[in-house]
């Protein structure tokens, strides 16, 4: 069975140098892949960057990561990518990642993803040039994160975007602020296709354990939800049975 | 120091301490929950590091230099792990 290990928010600067690292050997130790959800920085600067690629960089696994809004702050989310590529963290933005574990193909799509809140209750492609521009990045972020899962011709799929794809995974957080955390086109996106498990991050007074509406599980993994260095999920076989 | 109730005052400041917080370069931590009630700033949440913490209540500070500060943030390193414990496991299906 393959077995990840996931992980999101961790929000690294200087001052948490060293932290995380010999956490994620452990991890590695125990994983195949280890995902991180977003919010890898403070900030989203490069000098913040270089402290992620020393503690995720050079890991015996593959380590995939998806950026998170933090990533974006200072406008500097394209140098925060290449300093990550730089040590081999794989970044994915409307992308997937593809390997093989002892036979069984494995395939991660991944995107930062976006808010717009969730069905009945959510931001509309009307009025105000600003409320439109809204509606319409949340509809593109769903349809590149859609379109990369729905590309995977995997035996096991793994979705993973900063924002959250259902409330289940919001609770602990006040309801009047998911529309900024999550959309339910991540959701629909992810169950047109389907996958083994999806992960985010963003909701840090969520809580772990959620599903779509067509039966995906979904896992929180932001490390405050989590109360723990990271997360381990093992894919079982289709079908369940031992 | 004398505090004079006003609870709609006490609404709006505790939300500008709130995205003071979010937007401060020293802070940037967008989960951290503010109230203010009865001439005290309340501060809720979690950081990585002790010093994340701290910065949180001198930014709170700044913007209510006349309330009390009572910092209930939590600290939660990323990396801590109790010795000799397992990470726990799931299994999906």
């Amino acid at each position: 069975m393959t077995c990840v290990a996931a992980l999101g928010d961790i929000h690294l600067d200087r001052d948490l140098a060293g932290h995380l690292r010999p956490s994620l050997e452990i991890a590695a130790d125990k994983a195949e892949l280890i995902l991180v959800a977003g919010d890898l920085t403070r900030h989203g600067t490069v000098e913040e960057a270089k402290v992620v690629a020393e503690e995720l960089g050079g890991l015996p696994v593959p380590v995939i990561c998806v950026l998170g809004n933090h990533d974006y702050h200072s406008d500097q989310q394209d140098a925060v990518r290449a300093t990550l590529e730089s040590v081999g963290i794989v970044v994915l933005e409307g992308e997937t990642f593809e390997t093989d574990f002892d036979g069984v193909s494995v395939g991660v799509a991944g995107s930062k993803g976006f808010g717009i809140g969730f069905a009945g209750r959510c931001a509309s492609d009307f009025g105000e040039p600003e409320m439109k521009a809204f509606t319409r990045h949340a509809k593109q972020s769903a349809q590149i994160f859609g379109a990369a899962l729905a590309s995977l011709k995997t035996t096991r799929r793994i979705a993973m975007t900063h924002f959250s794809p259902v409330e289940d995974t919001l609770h602990g957080e006040p309801c009047e602020i998911w529309p900024f955390l999550g959309s339910y086109l991540l959701a629909e996106a992810a169950d047109a296709v389907g996958a083994d498990l999806y992960v985010h991050g963003h909701a840090h007074a969520g809580t772990e354990h959620g599903m779509t509406a067509g039966g995906i599980q979904v896992r929180n993994v932001a490390q405050p939800v989590l109360r723990r260095p990271f997360a381990l999920y093992r894919l079982g076989e289709s079908g369940g049975g031992d | 120091m004398t505090h004079e109730p006003n609870p709609g005052e006490d609404v709006y400041l505790a939300k500008a301490i709130e995205e003071a917080i979010g937007g401060d370069e020293r802070t940037a931590e967008l989960g951290v929950h503010v109230d203010v009630r009865g001439g005290r700033v309340f501060l809720h949440g979690m950081v990585a590091t002790q010093q994340r913490k701290d910065a949180i209540s001198s930014v709170a500070a700044e913007h209510a230099p006349n309330h009390q500060l009572v910092n209930d943030v939590s600290v939660n390193d990323p990396g801590a792990t109790a010795t000799g414990t397992q990470p726990a496991e799931e299994t999906l299906r």
